[in-house]
């Protein structure tokens, strides 16, 4: 069952918060439960960004001692979706919080 | 209850979207040709430890700016609603006294945060060594004013002060970006001071300085987010 | 040169400076954004500049020194100039305008503002779509801030939609952009493009994600109801950035990444593009709340420009022409209107009257409302005209057909809005305040629609010999208009005499027909300009009006391709339409006049489009078609049957020509009325002789043309208002002239142009007279007139010459029309419709003697007891034009024989022989100078028989009534010429009820149904508006996929 390594694991949880959060959005009648909505929404995308990054049994891209400079593109994952999704996470923050301030 | 149920179908509908991308997933089983080249070029490139960091901060830099505008936007927009209402209850009573904090929250306070500044600061100093950076500093160091506004809901946030920092770092962070055009490749290349021994603490050029920017201004600005909706509340 | 990158850190630099300026005064804040944005907008135009002087290459700037894709890169080339130069100068202009709110509002306002500009920027210039990303939210966020700021009510509420709307669709986006690089390992647009992603199916899902979320910050029809609130609820001068400059970034934005998708998602931008552009403009209709109106009308705008892109590969090279000029016409008529909105600041577009008291404001509106309907010289025309043209080329004709109904709709609404602001009543008495700050920025994109538009007709085939001195003229009068309006008179009849000289001349060497229509149109504007001497005051507007109607109608005359003729065609209709207008009541029918014209103008235009695919812009090419040849001539002969009034296209005139300015009937009945006969002509020649047999066309003419003629009179007939009385006999006479010429013989032809001159000349006659009596005796009722032959015998002669000559009796040159008229019918066999128009000719008799009867004859009403002659100004040139009447009676070979020989090239077979002054068909002869020599003598001997035997006959005293068969006591109702022909009413009142009105109320009725219908809609819940987004892209999800 290759649907039960991590990377499926991880990328069907964020689709499946991604549907909740909207679900959210367009439900909820209060105000506070529909920011959650968005917060769930905006975390399934990380989530989903978070597992795209991910290469099979590799680890942090960072340099210490377990990941040595000569041989680093065979130890580590993939560091573009993680810069990307500090980014897209302060994004999300600033969108929420305009949201809720519009109350 | 239709409508949900409606909603529930288009969702159901919509969420085919999600099961083709899924089924068209597979997993990586190498870098992608972008992740090599930033695994195999970083270190020479930009010589930071953290790669994630090296991207963040000099290869898509100008990303970065972006998000640190954002952040400001949203502290302004904050800010200046905050002046909003507050002009427009400028002739109602505060309705409810706040309650005085505990003395245990009060003392322990006082001795957490500075504890908890100082670990921001650690935090976005060494974000090009370690996971960690201007950002989750800057969030560290907003937590540690949210404690102390807990500890002391009375006391008025100093918005001036929270701005000044705010400006004078964000402002700091572009004269840096002008220094990579003049001094050396492009807009925010960190190669202005030398990249120095790598894993030191002074290494990978501009980094740690554009990090340090970030961390004070990110903190000045989710404190005074904070600070403000915190006021807003208490307004309404 | 400054690298484009200081955009970026001028604007951010600025933006954090403001943070620690402490207690600097917030005026000067603003003043150092100014300054800022100044410096953004000099950047980008240096660049246009250096791009446009040539030589300059497009470059990129590697940010942090490392080469795409492994950093971000920003692109600066042409177009991204021009955009960048565009969203800089309406930011710097909006500045301006804003001045005084956001120096009201604080640093933080001002620092956000800036920041707005900036994210646009970037989002043009980036070449990485991440990037993009994280500045589309900049913009979106900063937006919202800028929303919620003011204070207005439903702000706040507006920028939760717009923040819930834009957060999903930026999550959406986000999706996309990790997915596409998940499926290319690259984040850069360009590697996106030359991945061809949409070769599977994920990638194809990631493509859609992406340009979906695009195309929804775009606000489609009909997931766009968040966008609505948010241009009805912010504050003016924000709605013109949201609407000019975002909506510019954002195309440009679709426009370069709308190559990572495949053909079919082209396909897929131009029909989502096209039903928003109809949809969005179709519910604009039913809307009253005028920032919400130009929310529609940039959706829908907008709409249309998305189909433009999604057209791009089939557009070609012509794509960039065609979208600059709409877009930027857009852009200008849309950052100005929502700038005007803040300045009148009503809500119900009814309330706009109030610009009516500042004449600047009312013609910068005009022209903004112009350049958004695409009427020359703006130009969005020119941008339409092309795009027509090349779709048309492409045979993509049901494209052409949705995007001028859209038009149409859009024309509906901005027409009669247009329609309040000139006619609404001004209720309150203080005038609104027009602060400077707030004009200039208006003015100057006002002026800017003018000169662009100049500049873009260069570029377009054909274009570069549009004859432009007339506008420069008119131009120039209207900056003097503040002079009395007898000295504007003067320079605008030695202006139409110098025009006429400039090629008139030379037409009557070369193309006679034409020459004999320039001088109806030139030398009959004159005359007509000559009564508007009576005029007291200033008359504003009355002066550039008329003379773009004169400049268009001569345009046609000097046209040698298509797109000359229709850029004149609509000239002509745009100042007609403002000088109908100018009439006191004439506002309903002004706007049905407008909409037929656009409708018909469309029309044409398809035609053109369809001949120019075929056979090249000259008019020449009409006649070299080759396929679909009949719906062309069909489609062109509907457009000029708008303006000629035929019946079924008709319930414009009445109302319009009589409730238009006394010395304006003229213009618009005699003179204006001959473009559609002149367009016929035009395209009667292109079909050409032989078709005459054949055509089923000409045949349906004929019979329109005959019932014309019988509705027209038989309406003239019943009308109670004397001027309304005349506008119905134009109806009929352009019956007889339509039918004349679809007879399609040599005589047929002769026929329809003695009417044409006949027409041209007694009606002139008939409307000044009348209009000048109105203006004595303040009435257009009949029954309230009567027995002014005592008072005014100039005009009761005028009106008796003007109706012997309508009725074709002889000897006046009527008569010659008709003679000639039988002779053509006989010929050509039309037998049975030869008669409805010989029934029609007799019930002409009805009208005429109720109008000379009911006004002169009779009872002299005791008001007008001391009512003087007309005015000496209609009086000269009523009696110079009925000079023409007697010599053309008198010697009509001088001008048949010659137009005979003209137009006998088109008719080889057949010529109507002249001997000397005789003509002479195989039917019989006649002689215009002996039928006036004879009924003379007639006459003579009558006269000399009652003057010498009938002395017996005696004067009656004007109150008794056994000989006048009135009561000329009250009520008038009991007048004799109240309801005068109510018997023949009854009989044949049926031929003319109005069930052709009826059809178009229905019509225009279903139209506004629908709209409200489908308005239903948009239920200001941002959970629905949502809702609808996702909607949006499921049900696209499922047609595509």
């Amino acid at each position: 069952m290759k649907y039960f390594s991590l990377e499926y694991i991880s990328i069907i949880t964020g689709f499946l918060l991604v549907v909740i959060g909207i679900w959210g959005i367009l439900t909820q009648k209060n105000i506070i439960k529909m920011i959650i909505g968005f917060t769930i929404f905006d975390t399934g995308l990380h989530v989903i960004m978070v597992s795209i990054a991910y290469v099979r049994g590799k680890t942090a891209p960072i340099l210490d001692d377990a990941v040595g400079i000569k041989d680093v593109a065979d130890k580590i994952v993939d560091p573009v979706p993680q810069a990307l999704v500090l980014t897209a996470i302060v994004i999300g923050l600033g969108v929420t919080a305009n949201v809720s301030l519009c109350n | 209850m239709l409508k949900n149920s409606f909603i529930l179908a288009i969702l159901i509908a919509f969420s085919l979207i999600f099961v083709s991308l899924f089924i068209s997933y597979e997993g990586n089983d190498e870098l992608s040709n972008l992740g090599k080249y930033y695994a195999e070029n970083g270190v020479q490139e930009v010589g930071a430890q953290n790669l994630v960091t090296s991207i963040v901060v000099t290869y898509r830099g100008i990303d970065t700016l972006g998000e640190v505008v954002i952040l400001f936007l949203t502290a302004a927009i904050i800010g200046f609603f905050l002046k909003l209402s507050k002009k427009d209850s400028k002739n109602g009573k505060r309705v409810e006294k706040l309650r005085e904090a505990s003395e245990i929250l009060k003392t322990g306070s006082q001795a957490l945060v500075p504890l908890i500044f100082m670990f921001g600061m650690y935090i976005f100093i060494n974000g090009h060594l370690t996971p960690g950076g201007g950002f989750q500093g800057g969030a560290v160091i907003a937590t540690g004013f949210v404690l102390m506004m807990i500890a002391n809901p009375v006391q008025k946030v100093k918005h001036g002060v929270l701005a000044f920092v705010e400006s004078i770092s964000g402002f700091s962070f572009v004269v840096i970006g002008i220094l990579g055009i003049v001094l050396a490749g492009g807009f925010l290349d960190n190669h202005i001071l030398k990249l120095g021994t790598f894993g030191e603490i002074l290494s990978a050029g501009a980094i740690p300085i554009i990090y340090s920017f970030i961390g004070l201004k990110v903190g000045a600005e989710l404190s005074g987010i904070v600070g403000s909706f915190n006021e807003i509340q208490a307004e309404k | 040169m400054i690298s484009p990158i200081h955009i970026i850190t001028i604007a951010l630099g600025t933006a954090f400076a403001l943070g620690f300026t402490g207690k600097l005064s917030q005026k000067i804040s603003a003043f150092i954004m100014l300054a800022a944005v100044g410096m953004l907008t000099f950047i980008s135009a240096q660049w246009v500049y250096a791009f446009y002087s040539g030589g300059q290459e497009t470059i990129q700037i590697f940010t942090a020194g490392f080469k795409p894709p492994y950093s971000v890169n920003l692109q600066m080339g042409y177009q991204e100039a021009v955009i960048s130069l565009m969203i800089n100068f309406v930011g710097l202009l909006s500045g301006i305008y804003l001045f005084k709110t956001l120096v009201k509002q604080g640093k933080n306002a001002i620092a956000v503002y800036i920041i707005l500009l900036m994210g646009l920027n970037v989002i043009v210039l980036t070449q990485d779509m991440f990037n993009l990303f994280v500045f589309l939210e900049v913009q979106s966020i900063a937006t919202a801030g800028l929303i919620v700021l003011h204070k207005k009510k439903h702000a706040v509420s507006s920028g939760f939609k717009y923040m819930v709307a834009t957060g999903i669709i930026a999550g959406l986006l986000l999706l996309g952009i990790i997915f596409a690089y998940y499926f290319t390992g690259s984040l850069n647009i360009q590697d996106f493009i030359n991945a061809n992603m949409t070769a599977s199916k994920g990638g194809a899902i990631a493509v859609f994600l992406i340009l979906g979320a695009i195309l929804l910050e775009l606000k489609p029809f009909p997931a766009n109801g968040w966008a609505l609130d948010v241009y009805q609820s912010a504050k003016p001068g924000l709605s013109a950035i949201i609407s000019s400059a975002s909506g510019t970034a954002v195309l440009f934005v679709l426009y370069k990444i709308a190559a990572i998708g495949s053909f079919d998602s082209y396909d897929l931008l131009a029909n989502l593009g096209i039903i928003t552009f109809v949809g969005s403009n179709l519910l604009g209709i039913k809307q009253k709340n005028a920032q919400r109106l130009l929310g529609y009308s940039s959706v829908g705008q907008i709409g249309l420009l998305v189909m433009i892109i999604g057209f791009g590969p089939v557009l070609g090279d012509k794509f960039q022409f065609i979208a600059f000029t709409i877009v930027v016409a857009h852009f200008l008529a849309k950052a100005g209107l929502f700038w005007l909105a803040g300045i009148v600041k009503k809500d119900n577009i009814k309330k706009w009257s109030a610009l009516r008291k500042k004449p600047f404001l009312l013609v910068l509106f005009g022209t903004f409302v112009f350049t958004l309907i695409g009427f020359p010289p703006f130009p969005s025309f020119f941008g339409k005209w092309e795009l027509i043209m090349v779709l048309a080329a492409k045979s993509n004709m049901i494209w052409v057909a949705a995007i001028l109904l859209g038009s149409f709709f859009e024309g509906i609404y901005l027409f009669k809005w247009l329609g309040y602001v000139i006619k609404g009543e001004v209720s309150e008495k203080k005038t609104i305040k027009v602060p400077v700050h707030k004009i200039i920025p208006v003015a100057i994109v006002g002026i800017l629609t003018y000169v662009v538009g100049f500049f873009s007709s260069t570029f377009v085939e054909g274009g570069d010999i549009i004859n432009y001195l007339p506008l420069f003229f008119i131009a120039a009068l209207f900056f003097v208009d503040f002079l009395p309006a007898f000295v504007k008179n003067i320079i605008a009849i030695a202006g139409m005499a110098y025009y006429g000289y400039t090629f008139l001349p030379e037409l009557y060497e070369k193309d006679l027909l034409r020459f004999i229509f320039g001088t109806i149109f030139i030398g009959g504007g004159i005359l007509t300009l000559i009564a508007g001497f009576y005029a007291k005051g200033k008359r504003q507007g009355f002066y550039p009006a008329a003379l773009i109607m004169f400049a268009g109608l001569g345009g046609i005359i000097q046209a040698e391709n298509m797109l000359q003729f229709f850029f004149a065609w609509e000239l002509m209709t745009l100042g007609s339409y403002i000088l109908i207008i100018r009439g006191k009541r004439s506002m309903p029918h002004g706007y049905s006049y407008m909409l037929f014209s656009v409708a018909g103008a469309y029309l044409m235009l398809i035609g053109f489009a369809m001949t120019n695919a075929q056979a090249g812009i000259s008019l020449d090419a009409l006649s070299m078609i080759t396929s679909h040849a009949n719906l062309i001539y069909l489609m062109l002969a509907i457009g000029f049957m708008t303006k000629t009034a035929t019946v079924g296209l008709h319930i414009w005139l009445p109302g319009a020509h009589a409730e238009a300015e006394s010395d304006v009937s003229p213009m618009v009945s005699a003179i204006l009325l001959k473009a559609g006969v002149f367009g016929l002509i035009i395209l009667f020649i292109a079909m050409g002789a032989e078709s005459a047999g054949t055509n089923p066309i000409l045949y349906i003419l004929g019979w329109l043309g005959a019932i014309t003629a019988l509705v027209g009179n038989l309406a003239a007939s019943f009308q109670e208002d004397a001027k309304k009385l005349l506008a119905y006999s134009s109806i009929g006479q352009l019956g007889y002239i339509l039918f004349a010429f679809a007879i399609m013989t040599h005589l047929g032809w002769l026929t329809g142009i003695t009417y044409s001159i006949n027409h041209f000349l007694f009606k002139a006659v008939l409307f000044l007279a009348i209009g000048a009596v109105v203006l004595r005796v303040k009435t257009h009722k009949m029954y309230e007139m009567g027995g002014l032959i005592k008072r005014m015998p100039l005009a009761f002669i005028a009106v008796l010459i003007g109706i012997i000559t309508l009725s074709g009796v002889p000897p006046l040159s009527g008569f010659a029309g008709k003679w000639l008229f039988y002779n053509a019918v006989i010929l050509k066999g039309w037998y049975f419709q030869g008669a409805i128009v010989f029934f029609a000719g007799i019930i002409a008799f009805l009208y005429c003697f109720r109008l000379i009867y009911a006004v002169f004859l009779g009872q002299l009403k005791d008001e007008h007891r001391n009512v003087k002659e007309i005015s000496i100004w209609f009086i000269i040139p009523i009696y110079i034009l009925i000079i023409g009447i007697m010599i053309f009676s008198a010697r009509p070979d001088l001008i048949l024989q010659p137009i005979g020989d003209a137009i006998a090239g088109y008719f080889p077979s057949e010529t109507l022989n002249w001997n000397d002054t005789t003509a002479s068909t195989t039917l019989g002869y006649w002689s215009g100078y002996r039928v006036m020599i004879i009924i003379g003598i007639m006459f003579t001997i009558l006269f000399a028989w009652l003057a010498l035997f009938n002395r017996k006959s005696k004067k009656v005293k004007q109150f008794n009534i056994v000989y006048s068969g009135e009561r000329p006591e009250r009520p008038e109702t009991t007048h004799v010429a109240h309801n005068m022909y109510a018997g023949y009413n009854k009989a044949l009142g049926l031929l003319v009820a109005p069930f052709i009105t009826q059809f178009w109320n229905y019509m225009s009725e279903t139209v506004k149904g629908t709209a409200g219908f489908v308005r239903r809609v948009y239920t200001g819940n941002g959970q629905t508006y949502a809702l609808h987004i996702i909607m949006y892209l499921v049900i696209i999800y499922l047609i595509v996929f």
